[in-house]
């Protein structure tokens, strides 16, 4: 028996933790189901070598966030990061990835005003 | 509807950038000191003070009189403002013999700043040469004594310079109106319907009621209204096309909406950020929403305006034909700079008639060429050198103690900690360290019967672990206490209902209202006899109990709460390990901990700990003593190589800034072979408390420091944090003896522990980076107290429990209220950035910046200075902006290599 698989788009986000807040609340009013946030991850970029040392600072570490999303909502995320990256430094990569329970990751929440 | 989608995203990413120049602001039982102007952290100090002068007017210097008074007063030298002047790269070169004399550019700047040119002359034979050789009255044209600012407007303000209509107002008093009934946090009896939609969300359901003169104001009100839009992002688009701003103009154009209130933006960005704090949980906002209020009032009012005049409707169109508003630049008369020159070089009236048109042109160029922000800098530069000079110096006088420590006393890195610490090791042999006063625990606090946990660490971290406090009392005492508790909660409920109820609150106050003289006269009259009382009945119905916290986590706690055997371990070794603490421990070791009482002030948590999150230390400390106490943590410590004796126990203490007492906490804890050992250290402590009261007591004036912790019209029950300076990273043994005025952060710092530089990365992008945040928060305040601090606490007035107003209607005042920087005397507080001192190889502090963006950041762009004492030169080195080092003897030693030259010249 093969398992049915559901194609979907994997993003993975880096930024400063200064602008992990903002990021969320990109991906909630998407509305974006889940993320994970891994943090002090180290790396090279164009800011140079971040270590991931910082014992008592997260908004200065860098973090990764990991969504699965479908790829309808990939547009809007990347156009919205896009403007956030013009300004401050951050990357975001889209993956092909496949999920077994589809409606376990479309299952966002509506932006609260109404 | 895709295209909805990505606008949406687009706008939320523009809200963040124009709220980055917006500090956050903190609630009032949590005050955290920041930097005001961190938004513009990327850019180099000077260039970050120019910008924000020219979008929003504010200063960034002391007046240049002030520095001027200092400078005669000899709080800054006359070799620190030369210094300054040569350092500056602003100061052109020029040299110009004149009258048989060389002159140089540099030192007509130094006349310009040392001496008022524009002080009147009017009767000195000077001034008439000079008006003989010039002309009376004339002004002269390379004035640039004071900067022109072009400040961008609003399309409201714009129109509002034009039409003589007020809609910048009106928009500012409906948010005033919304936020401060929205974000209410329980000061109101009666609260807000439809919270639970979000603040845009109730505002698009009663905002059809209103029936304020903006609402009057705009033509079809209702019929606009019921068309506003489900999103708040759709608004601030809409309001963004109609009012035709140019599209790469949008995130300015939000930028400067967003700064219009920034007490209450500040607000709407806290809350965005802790979308679990209670009150965001039942009445949520953020930044969009907040702006998408602000855009659609502008937009409607400023649409009824040109409607009805006929105008249309485009910000571009209405710059083009009425152009911005401009600020004059200060004149002033040719004829008295050139005397007043001419006074400073020691010229006669002769030989000032006797002057040729070209040297007249360059006496008045030079004297003249450096603008306010330039002079300003130059006299903050000025104002840094003398004070490092003068501590450097001081440090240099330090002496060891080479006696055995009774006890390893441990305070917070606090500049508050520094004199308790002093007058401690004055009284008996004591081995005081300075760390972080959240003692290097993530957590957050739930107190005894409190369904909140406080945070308990700096803002930098997001506490990770809950610790909550337990009742340790006999059954029979535990039923006492919570029956006292039981009815004081019921007897301050109704009391308070009855007050705030319509009907009641009159019966009340002509039935009992007698009685409240009672308390007012006590508190009013006699206020450390009254608070002593409150405190002797408080305890009468409520007794002290015994309390411990509970940190292990529990199968039937949330996994927040405690932490796991390993957690323990790797907390308590690295705190000890940035104490400096592996072996060599005393029988008793203090770890102490600062708040502050004060009464009726709502900025009470601004005086206590900054590490906390603006709360009490005395948990942090309560905590990691206990962890300490236990044998399996100490074991666990063993193979890392720290070996606690079992003869040396860990007691937490609290220090009360406002008094200067220290309390003992949990002292039911401390076994009983070790109580004599305390009860010296305490005799000590109370030696050490009177010393540094009555030290207190004269920089606050004749009062008792306790008095005026328990008076109630107390506007400066403490200094806080004023004068800090610096941040010392070092081994005791560098300041031990040395007194710092309580002007300098101290964090312990052996360069032997540390092989890899990471402790020192630690204390680098933590401790330090909130050392600066108060530091910059303390100076912008003082520069600017209008903009940047709360004005007077004389007419503040507390509004939601949310934060302070001037008066009944205006901003949320988040910053230092005068008070608190200035006495009838003048300024209290000296505005100098803060100056890092490291005791460390200059090779080791350049790795640690090199791999830390937010050091460079702060080092190059010279928010914070730096300087080190090289264990291996035996000298002090000073951090350039380029990354170099300098040594310290040759920042005057260039000078005077310069001066040899021009002379020969």
């Amino acid at each position: 028996m093969t398992v049915q698989l559901t194609p979907m788009k994997m993003l993975q986000i880096v930024v400063p933790g200064e602008r992990v807040d903002a990021v969320k609340e990109l991906l909630g009013a998407i509305p974006v189901s889940g993320y994970t946030v891994i943090p002090n991850v180290s790396g090279m970029g164009h800011h140079g070598y971040h270590e991931g040392h910082l014992l008592f600072n997260e908004l200065s570490s860098q973090m990764l966030i990991v969504a699965v999303v479908t790829e309808q909502q990939v547009d809007p995320i990347v156009v919205g990061l896009e403007e956030l990256f013009a300004q401050s430094p951050g990357v975001v990569f889209v993956l092909d990835c496949a999920v077994r329970r589809y409606g376990y990751f479309t299952s966002g929440t509506l932006n609260p005003t109404e | 509807m895709k295209h909805d989608t990505e606008l949406r995203a687009r706008i939320r990413s523009m809200v963040t950038i124009a709220f980055d120049s917006i500090p956050a602001v903190w609630p009032l039982g949590g005050f955290v000191a920041t930097n005001p102007l961190s938004g513009f952290e990327h850019l180099p100090f000077a260039e970050a003070l120019r910008r924000t002068q020219e979008q929003t007017g504010a200063c960034g210097f002391l007046p240049e009189a002030e520095y001027r008074r200092r400078y005669r007063a000899g709080q800054i030298s006359a070799a620190a403002l030369e210094s300054a002047v040569h350092r500056s790269s602003a100061v052109p070169s020029g040299l110009r013999r004149i009258m048989g004399q060389p002159i140089r550019t540099r030192e007509l700047v130094w006349a310009s700043l040392a001496h008022d040119l524009r002080a009147p002359l009017e009767r000195s034979r000077l001034y008439e040469a000079a008006v003989a050789r010039i002309g009376r009255g004339k002004n002269t044209g390379f004035v640039r004594l004071a900067a022109t600012t072009t400040m961008p407007l609003t399309f409201g303000e714009l129109v509002d310079s034009i039409c003589d209509t007020q809609v910048a107002s009106m928009i500012d008093e409906q948010i005033i109106v919304w936020c401060a009934a929205f974000l209410d946090e329980g000061q109101a009896a009666w609260t807000m319907p439809y919270r639970d939609l979000g603040l845009y969300g109730a505002w698009r359901r009663l905002a059809l009621h209103d029936t304020s003169r903006a609402a009057h104001a705009i033509d079809g009100y209702r019929e606009r209204l019921s068309n506003v839009f489900l999103y708040p992002e759709d608004t601030i688009a809409a309001a963004l096309n109609v009012m035709q701003i140019p599209r790469d103009e949008w995130t300015s154009y939000l930028t400067m909406h967003a700064r219009k209130l920034s007490g209450w933006a500040g607000i709407a960005k806290w809350r965005a950020a802790h979308p679990n704090d209670q009150v965001q949980r039942a009445a949520p906002t953020d930044p969009i929403q907040y702006l998408a209020i602000r855009l659609w009032y502008e937009m409607a009012l400023v649409g009824t305006i040109a409607d009805r005049r006929g105008l249309a409707f485009d910000r571009e169109d209405f710059i083009a034909r009425f152009g911005p508003v401009q600020q004059n630049a200060a004149r002033i008369d040719e004829s008295c700079l050139l005397a007043n020159v001419a006074s400073v070089l020691e010229f006669s009236e002769t030989e000032v008639l006797a002057l040729e048109d070209d040297d007249v042109r360059w006496l008045i160029a030079g004297a003249t060429a450096l603008d306010a922000d330039e002079r300003g800098l130059i006299w903050l530069q000025a104002h840094e050198i003398h004070t490092r000079d003068g501590l450097l110096k001081a440090i240099e006088q330090a002496t060891d103690s080479n006696q055995t420590p009774l006890a390893d006393v441990v305070c917070c890195i606090d500049v508050r900690s520094e004199g308790i610490r002093r007058h401690l090791e004055r009284t008996g042999p004591y081995r005081t360290r300075g760390f972080a006063g959240f003692f290097g625990l993530p957590i957050s606090f739930r107190a005894l019967d409190s369904d909140w946990a406080q945070p308990a660490c700096p803002v930098l971290l997001t506490p990770k672990h809950e610790i909550v406090e337990h009742l340790a009392a006999s059954k029979k005492r535990a039923r006492r206490y919570r029956a006292g508790r039981a009815f004081l909660a019921e007897f301050e409920r109704v009391l308070d209902e009855i007050k705030s109820s319509v009907g009641s609150s009159f019966v009340l106050f002509e039935a009992i209202g007698a009685l409240f003289l009672l308390p007012l006269a006590g508190r009013t009259l006699q206020p450390r006899f009254f608070s002593a009382l409150r405190r002797i009945v408080k305890r009468a119905i409520v007794p002290d109990v015994p309390r411990v916290l509970a940190f292990e986590k529990s199968p039937h706690e949330a996994d927040r709460v405690g932490f796991t055997p390993a957690e323990r371990l790797f907390f308590c070794e690295a705190a000890l390990a940035l104490m400096g603490m592996r072996d060599n421990f005393a029988r008793l070791v203090l770890f102490v901990g600062h708040g502050s009482t004060t009464e009726n002030n709502p900025f009470e948590a601004s005086l206590d700990c900054g590490a906390c999150a603006g709360y009490r230390g005395g948990p942090n400390a309560r905590a990691l003593a206990a962890m300490l106490s236990r044998d399996d943590v100490r074991e666990g410590l063993r193979p890392r190589g720290i070996d606690i004796p079992s003869t040396t126990i860990f007691v937490a203490a609290e220090h009360d800034t406002a008094t200067d007492r220290v309390s003992i906490l949990d002292r039911g804890l401390v076994p009983v072979d070790h109580r004599a050992d305390l009860e010296r250290l305490e005799d000590d402590l109370e030696t050490a408390h009177k010393h540094l009261a009555s030290e207190r007591a004269r920089d606050l004036g004749s009062t008792r420091v306790d008095t005026r912790s328990a008076d109630w019209a107390q506007v400066r029950p403490e200094w806080g944090l004023a004068r800090n300076a610096a941040f010392i990273i070092a081994p005791r043994s560098m300041t031990y003896g040395v007194d710092l005025a309580r002007r300098t952060f101290l964090h312990e710092y052996d360069v032997a522990n540390d092989r890899d530089g990471t402790l020192l990365e630690i204390i680098m992008t933590a401790p330090l980076v909130v050392a600066q945040w108060i530091n910059n928060h303390y100076y912008f305040a003082t520069v600017d107290n209008e903009r940047y601090g709360s004005g007077t606490k004389v007419i503040h007035n507390v509004v939601g429990r949310i934060g302070v107003m001037a008066g009944n209607r205006g901003d949320i005042r988040a910053g230092l209220p005068l008070q608190s920087l200035a006495d009838r005397d003048g300024w209290f507080h000296e505005p100098l950035r803060l100056l890092a001192i490291v005791n460390a190889p200059r090779a080791r502090i350049d790795r640690v910046i090199a791999r830390n963006a937010i050091l460079q950041r702060l080092f190059h762009n010279e928010w914070l200075g730096l300087a080190a004492f090289d264990p291996e030169t035996n000298s002090f080195w000073n951090y350039r902006p380029d990354a170099t080092w300098e040594a310290q003897s040759d920042i005057t030693g260039a000078q005077v290599e310069t001066d040899r030259i021009a002379s020969a010249v």
